[in-house]
This record gives C-alpha cells, sequence and structure tokens, in this order.
C-alpha cells in the first residue's frame, strides 16, 4: 500500500492547481474567525459550530478530493497505477487512505487555527479547545473525505457533487438522513444540536463507522479500473 | 499459458455494446495476434483476461491462476496508455519494479531497450501519446511479467520504433506468453507467429495460408515509405512527386508525423513494380528513408476471405 499511495501523495503535492479551492476555503475561515472575534466574547466557538463546521470543514475536505482526482472517477485515477502493475483495489485503497489522512490533517489544523484566531474571553481554555477541536475536525475530514471517495467511485464521477449535496440537505440534525452522512454528527461534536436523539459519544462513534463504511464503498466500486 | 475456454462477456464501451461469444483459445508462448476492432471485442478480450471484466460464461485461465490472482504476472498495455501523472518516467520505473516485487533497474537501462532513455527525466505529463506508450511498451518488455498483453502494438508510436519493437516482442516471445490486438493485417503478419481474427466477438484462427497473403483484395498491392525526419516535408514531398510520376503508382498519400518524418503510401497493381519504382525514386531524389514495407490484405478482405471459406 506504501508504494501505491505514491502517485496519490506525489498528485496531491504537486498539482499546485488542486491548492486553490483549499486555499479559498482557508481564506474564507481565517475572514469568518477575525468576525466572530470581533463581534464576540466566544467567538471560536461561534465559527467553528458556524462557518468551519457547515461550509469549511466539508470544502475543505471537497478541495483536497478534487486535488487528488482531478475530475475523474476513482478508477479511472488509479488506473495509471494499475497500469505499472499494481492490484486495482490496492490502488483505490491506497489513494482513499492518502485523501483520508490529507483531509483530517487539513482540517485539523485550520480547526487549530480558526481556534486560536476568533477564541475570545468566554470560550474554554484555548489549549483544550483547540486540542479537542482538532480532534474532532480531524475524524471529520477523514469521514468527508472517504464520503466524497464514495461519491467519485460510484457512476460517472458526477457522484461526487452529488454527495455533497446530499449532505447539506440530509445533514439537517432532526431528520433520520442525518445519521448516513457526516453533517450532523461533526456539527454534534463541535457543540452544535445532538444528531438524532445520539449522544455526542454516539455520534464520535457513528462518524467512525462511516467513515470506515464509505471507504469500503469508495473501494468496492473504485477497484474498477477503466 | 493463456486459455480462453468458451467465454461470453459484455460491456458497453464508447460506441455501444461490445460482446464476446463463446471464444475459446489457448496459447502458450510466443506472439498470438488477434485481428480486429475494438467494437469486435479486441479490448473486452484482454479485459477478461486482466480481470477487469467478469464473464458471463465460460472459463478463464492466465498462467494456471484466475486473473485477478495472475494480475501481477501479467503487462498490459492499451491504446492510451494509462500511466500515473505526477511522476516522472524515472519514477514510473522505480514503481513498476516494486509493484511487481522486481529488483530497481536504473529507468535509462530499462527504456533504452526501445531507445528511450532519453525520456527517463520527463514528468509523466508532459509526454505526448506515443512516448507514453512507449514507456509502458519499455515497462512491459523488460518486466519480469510472464504475459504481456498490448494493443495495436504499432499504432501512434514513433515511426522509427517498429523496428525495434517488432524485435523485442519477438525475443520477449522465446520465454513469455504475447498476446496482441491489432485491426492492420500487416501488423499482425509482422508481430504474430499465430493469429486469430475476431469478427463482432467471435473468435476464429486464421489458417497459415490465409495469414500470409500478401496481395490486395482486387490483386493490387500498396506500400509505405517512412521518409526521416532529416529530410522534414520538403523531403517528403520530393519523393512523393518523383513517386506520383511513375506509371506504376496508382494513388498516393502523404501523412506528416509529429516527430517530423513522413509517411507516403503508394498503391499500385504490382508489387514488384511497386518496389522498383520506390527504388528508383529514392535513388533519383537522394532522400534517406527509414522504412519500405508492403501493405497486406484489408482486415474486410481477410474476413470475406473467412467467410468464403466457410462456405460449402
Amino acid at each position: 500500500v506504501k508504494a501505491l499511495a505514491r502517485p496519490a501523495v506525489a498528485h496531491f503535492v504537486r498539482e499546485r492547481r488542486g491548492f486553490v479551492p483549499i486555499a479559498l476555503w482557508l481564506v474564507v475561515g481565517v475572514i469568518a474567525a477575525f468576525v466572530a472575534r470581533a463581534n464576540d466574547g466566544n467567538g471560536a466557538d461561534r465559527v467553528l459550530r458556524g462557518t468551519f463546521g457547515t461550509v469549511v470543514l466539508p470544502l475543505l475536505a471537497y478541495g483536497v478530493i478534487s486535488s487528488l482526482l482531478g475530475r475523474k472517477r476513482l478508477g479511472h485515477a488509479i488506473r495509471g497505477t494499475v497500469a505499472v502493475g499494481g492490484a486495482p483495489s490496492r490502488a483505490a485503497l491506497a489513494t482513499v487512505l492518502v485523501a483520508m489522512a490529507a483531509s483530517a490533517l487539513l482540517c485539523g489544523f485550520a480547526a487549530m487555527l480558526l481556534c486560536v484566531l476568533a477564541h475570545g474571553e468566554t470560550d474554554p481554555p484555548l489549549a483544550a479547545d483547540m486540542f479537542g477541536s482538532f480532534g474532532v475536525a480531524v475524524e471529520g475530514g477523514a469521514a468527508y473525505a472517504a464520503f466524497f471517495c464514495a461519491g467519485s467511485a460510484i457512476g460517472g464521477g458526477a457522484m461526487r457533487g452529488a454527495f455533497l449535496t446530499l449532505d447539506f440537505l440530509l445533514g439537517v440534525p432532526a431528520g433520520v438522513g442525518a445519521i448516513f452522512t457526516p453533517r450532523a454528527h461533526v456539527m454534534s461534536l463541535l457543540g452544535g444540536r445532538v444528531c438524532y436523539e445520539l449522544s455526542r459519544r454516539e455520534s464520535s462513534f457513528v462518524l467512525a463507522v462511516l467513515a470506515l463504511v464509505y471507504l469500503a464503498v469508495a473501494v468496492r466500486f473504485g477497484r474498477r479500473a477503466r | 499459458v493463456i486459455t480462453l475456454s468458451g467465454v461470453s462477456a459484455r460491456t458497453v464501451g464508447l460506441r455501444g455494446r461490445v460482446t464476446l461469444n463463446e471464444v475459446t483459445f489457448e496459447h502458450r508462448s510466443g506472439v498470438l495476434g488477434i485481428l480486429g476492432a475494438v467494437g469486435d471485442g479486441t479490448t473486452l478480450v484482454f479485459d477478461v483476461l486482466d480481470g477487469t471484466t467478469k464473464p458471463k460464461r465460460g472459463r478463464v485461465s492466465v498462467l494456471g491462476e484466475a486473473p485477478t490472482f495472475a494480475r501481477n504476472r501479467l503487462a498490459r498495455v492499451s491504446l492510451d496508455a494509462p500511466l500515473p501523472e505526477a511522476l516522472t518516467v524515472e519514477e514510473v520505473c522505480d514503481l513498476s519494479s516494486e509493484l511487481r516485487a522486481e529488483a530497481r533497474r536504473p529507468a535509462a537501462e530499462r527504456l533504452d531497450s526501445l531507445g528511450l532513455a532519453m525520456l527517463a527525466r520527463r514528468p509523466v505529463r508532459s509526454l505526448s501519446l506515443a512516448e507514453r506508450r512507449a514507456v509502458m511498451l519499455a515497462l512491459a518488455l523488460t518486466s519480469k511479467a510472464e504475459a504481456i498483453l498490448v494493443e495495436e502494438p504499432l499504432l501512434a508510436i514513433d515511426p522509427v520504433l517498429p523496428r525495434l519493437l517488432v524485435d523485442a516482442l519477438h525475443a520477449r516471445g522465446t520465454e513469455s506468453c504475447i498476446v496482441v490486438t491489432t485491426a492492420s493485417p500487416r501488423d499482425a503478419l509482422r508481430l504474430a507467429n499465430r493469429i486469430g481474427v475476431l469478427t463482432r466477438g467471435t473468435f476464429e484462427p486464421l489458417d497459415a495460408a490465409l495469414g500470409n497473403a500478401k496481395s490486395g483484395p482486387e490483386g493490387g498491392a500498396s506500400m509505405r515509405v517512412v521518409v526521416s525526419a532529416a529530410h522534414g516535408r520538403d523531403g517528403a514531398a520530393l519523393l512523393a512527386s518523383s513517386l506520383g510520376a511513375s506509371d506504376v503508382v496508382k494513388k498516393l498519400e502523404v501523412t506528416a508525423h509529429a516527430s517530423g518524418a513522413s509517411s507516403i503510401s503508394i498503391t499500385g497493381s504490382d508489387s514488384a513494380l511497386l518496389g522498383r519504382a520506390v527504388t528508383h525514386s529514392i535513388a533519383t531524389t537522394g532522400i534517406d528513408v527509414d522504412l519500405v514495407e508492403p501493405s497486406t490484405l484489408s482486415l474486410d478482405a481477410v474476413r470475406a476471405a473467412l467467410a468464403a471459406r466457410g462456405e460449402p
């Protein structure tokens, strides 16, 4: 898997165009953090539950997947690796794992940054808040990456955008559908409304399960290297 | 050994549904040429052999295993030559060695088997389709793969490369099982020890007599002359005008390649007279040519001959 991950890592690191949307959403988050700090005593809480959780985190993860796969679907993106001797299912697994790791780290550090920038007087102690937000964003970023990879593996690859829309539509905390997409769980873990009567601990567990399920779906459908 | 026994499969390609109907063949070593177009199922045969597509019926065995298990022992060069876009050619060579559990060899050494050492440091993204295909062919031929599948080996490659490639494939065929697909009977004859024809999913072996037919369907003949890049298009035009002035040349077409070389295809009634005309033109114009080769039966003519053979 280590060798199979090399093309995906190289694609992510060397494709500079892919960084544009990522940088854009980070800037949006930073601006929101400054605005929240200026207007509220609990700016960090507000920006993490608001702009970061609802917009920046999912779109950062989406940006990572777009940077890794381009406009291709997962099966098409791994063709090069398969053509030089990689097993399709392992190549798909390696690519999704790289996407999950990159998205998790990026979202985690973005959460920490916004937490520091927006931290106000009535927010919890900075260190605890920062590392708590980092943990939630890492889990959320990984789950979102697996979710979008599953979307990229199904159909012609256009399902990635459909999955993003689905997340926005189904992610209403009160609805049953919210259980199956990352949004409501992430919002619950960031201190928002709980997701469909699930405690935060249960949401954290479900989010991890969702990440694994979507990882399996992505590998299952993405291994068709055509 | 590659064995297909009563294999039926189906896929939907860009140009509609493609099927295989109870395809049966066994290939042990050497080069097997499958003559047919993509719409006849040539790509689908390879998809079945490398496990990308599961057959609906029949049995497939590659090197004694099911295709998905033999994948690491098999190399495939497809028409669009996909390679990891973000890597350099050198890195692709190293990755290929690692994935196939082979000892790492310098990329330049592997690529030099087809005279491509100068591509080693180039990013894959900067390669033309012809260069990508050439790199994939070099990787396949220098790998330890026991079975090699190549789609249209002589298509979309540098005009000089075929000479090296044909020799390399024949040399490799002595120890490996190589299957090539092509829509060109001429390429199939140059490359393969055995030929089969795939017509709308139905496979039929071609007997040696029919496979070696060199004349055109109307008893005519054609030849291709590749003018070296050093002479450019002006040299090709000069040679073409000299050939065009000959009485034996009935039809003439000039094709320019991206590398600067040009191909001149000529058609006439007799291959010996055409050959004499080509020799005369080369001598009088002083233009260097890289290749002169005769054309053979068209694919349609081969199919018509096969159909006629089957009639009572």
